[in-house]
């Protein structure tokens, strides 16, 4: 790509994304989602493929359509309540749309199927944009105004896209697929703990874009986007090959790991709430997601793959990729738990 | 004057229908994005004239300048598509389903 | 309960929505988004934004259908489909309009109604009281006016958006 119009892309980008989370009018919030949603088109299509055009499109429609109900509901609630500032106290109808159209800009569960399509048609680089930074947007618009929504509405629906997120992901052999729909099943975690308490939302964000961030970079150092190449992983870099068991069961929420703490405190919250079925279910719905990770981490590290001989010295090859911000990655998305106390005292 | 907000909303919704529809051009579900802009636009500017808010009279004019870029945004998507598929038809685009 | 001719406007306006949003062709869905949007211009004219109507006649109309009708010419078949060729659309046109015929006369009906045919040509003002005494200002000029001054951080994202647009779009096209 040319660099002028690169840096004007990503400039666009980042501040579209920071303009949504500073303003305080509805109307510089809508253009911000606008300004980061025509940044990432050219972004997805960087090397133009059949696959990568219509991912492109795709996140076009469906972005499109989804802001623009975002920006009638606005024009609705500015119709009855007659000011443009952000307020609380907003009608529950238009607040409950409102959170539906945010909720198809996220991907939650009925309007999840663009997630994995969208992903699977872009690169790496794309899609770790896709799934990170594309997401704090709406998730903090949602912050802002999920009291006056409906909360069984937003609880149902997040409940359903902790579901569908480790259904869907069973049958997948693709890592992109597979990483999009374990983001479903995330943002479904944030947005049921939102009507709880918000801040751990903050938190659970927090960790589940440090956690996908270094997913992504440990792909992308050789390009794996099946299981079948992770599963030479073991002959090109055996370290490599430990790390991914170590993150994708981090990702998953098992305890020595840094995935448990939000998983931890989301549950601690609701049974404080005297909400006990809620979490129950939750937690045994992130079992399947826990399989299909358990899957790629067997595959990748705990069985070697049968492999020519020649194949098996493909360690000897110096890697020239040198990723300078995956180790402190790893170590922040692996050992951050004995930092829960610290964290629970930014509530 | 509610009676042509709800007719607004009716347009909006139609708008929306259209573009949820899967079938025919992707020209078509462009057209639809435009008329769910034109209605509220329309309606944007009804409510900032009756309630007299002389400063937010710019407010039609940034949706108009945001439809505009989303516009372009889309067209030249569709120069792409139709470029790669031959044709513009939103059933050709399932490459990458499954 | 009063109605006057901009509420039947309106209701053209919705017959053009949705005679677009069945999706014929695209020539015929361009004409009709054409014909709902000189009508959104006659009814925002009808409530006095006469800065903001000539804005929607010109930008809309003018600047935007040329490139529709342009694209839309590029992919062009031979046989368009129009709205009497195809089932479901027709189908679903009637439908909608015997939807909008039903909801118009149950809101007719809804009270007593008295149709006005009259056109406000008064314009809306603004009092200004300055040095030289008290005067009038044309509201919209003044407000769109304002973008200047009041809200040129919008004018700045908005003139942001829009170059940034043209990059995008050019590299969109360019490929690679």
């Amino acid at each position: 790509m040319n660099l002028i119009s690169n840096s004007v892309i990503y400039l666009t980008l980042i501040s579209g994304t920071l303009i949504t989370l500073t303003s305080s009018h509805w109307l510089l919030m809508w253009a911000g989602l606008e300004m980061s949603m025509f940044a990432m088109i050219p972004i997805l299509t960087h090397k133009t493929s059949p696959r990568s055009t219509e991912a492109a499109t795709k996140y076009f429609l469906v972005q499109a359509t989804a802001s623009m109900m975002f920006m009638m509901t606005i024009i609705y609630s500015v119709a009855l309540s007659g000011q443009w500032a952000i307020m609380h106290s907003q009608n529950q109808t238009i607040s409950s749309i409102l959170m539906l159209s945010l909720m198809m800009k996220l991907g939650l569960a009925p309007f999840h199927l663009w997630v994995p399509e969208v992903t699977q048609g872009a690169n790496l680089w794309s899609g770790m944009i896709l799934l990170t930074w594309q997401k704090i947007a709406p998730l903090s618009i949602m912050y802002q105004a999920y009291s006056s929504a409906n909360q069984t509405m937003i609880i149902s629906f997040s409940l359903l896209s902790i579901l569908l997120g480790g259904w869907g992901g069973l049958n997948q052999t693709q890592l992109r697929k597979i990483l999009a729909y374990s983001s479903i099943s995330h943002m479904g975690w944030m947005t049921t703990v939102m009507c709880f308490n918000p801040s751990i939302m903050h938190l659970n964000l927090l960790i589940y874009i440090m956690l996908t961030l270094s997913m992504f970079s440990m792909l992308s150092i050789n390009t794996n986007t099946t299981t079948l190449s992770l599963s030479h992983l073991w002959n090109i870099s055996p370290i490599l090959a430990n790390t991914i068991l170590i993150i994708l069961l981090s990702l998953g929420g098992l305890p020595p790991l840094t995935g448990f703490m939000p998983k931890w405190m989301i549950i601690t919250e609701m049974t404080k709430n005297q909400s006990i079925i809620l979490p129950t279910l939750m937690a045994m719905m992130a079992l399947l997601n826990l399989f299909f990770y358990m899957r790629l981490a067997y595959s990748t590290s705990l069985t070697l793959f049968p492999s020519t001989n020649n194949l098996k010295m493909k360690w000897y090859i110096q890697n020239t990729k040198m990723p300078y911000l995956l180790p402190p990655l790893i170590i922040v998305s692996t050992l951050m738990l004995p930092l829960s106390p610290m964290m629970t005292t930014l509530e | 004057m509610s009676a042509i907000y709800m007719n607004m909303t009716i347009a909006f919704m139609a708008s929306l229908m259209g573009m949820m529809m899967y079938r025919s051009h992707m020209m078509s579900s462009l057209l639809c994005l435009e008329g769910m802009m034109l209605s509220m636009f329309v309606m944007a500017s009804l409510i900032t004239l009756n309630s007299h808010y002389t400063l937010s009279y710019t407010i039609p004019l940034v949706l108009l300048v945001f439809s505009a870029c989303e516009a372009a945004m889309g067209l030249a998507l569709l120069v792409l598509v139709s470029n790669t598929y031959g044709s513009d038809y939103v059933q050709n685009l399932n490459l990458l389903r499954c | 309960m009063t109605l006057n001719v901009y509420y039947f406007l309106s209701i053209l306006f919705v017959i053009g929505c949705v005679g677009f949003s069945v999706k014929p062709s695209p020539i015929y869905g361009g004409l009709s988004l054409i014909v709902s949007g000189a009508l959104g211009c006659v009814i925002i004219l009808g409530y006095g934004g006469s800065f903001l109507g000539l804005m929607v006649f010109l930008v809309f109309l003018g600047g935007m259908m040329v490139v529709f009708g342009y694209t839309t010419a590029m992919s062009m078949e031979q046989y368009p489909e129009s709205w009497v060729s195809n089932v479901a659309v027709w189908s679903v046109m009637l439908f909608s309009l015997f939807m909008e015929g039903l909801l118009s006369y149950v809101w007719l009906n809804y009270d007593y109604v008295e149709v006005i045919v009259q056109f406000n040509n008064m314009g809306e003002w603004v009092i200004y009281d300055g040095e030289g005494g008290v005067g009038y200002l044309s509201e919209g000029p003044t407000g769109v006016g304002a973008i200047y001054s009041y809200n040129y951080w919008l004018m700045f994202v908005a003139g942001w958006s829009l170059f940034a647009g043209i990059l995008i779009t050019m590299q969109i096209i360019r490929g690679n």
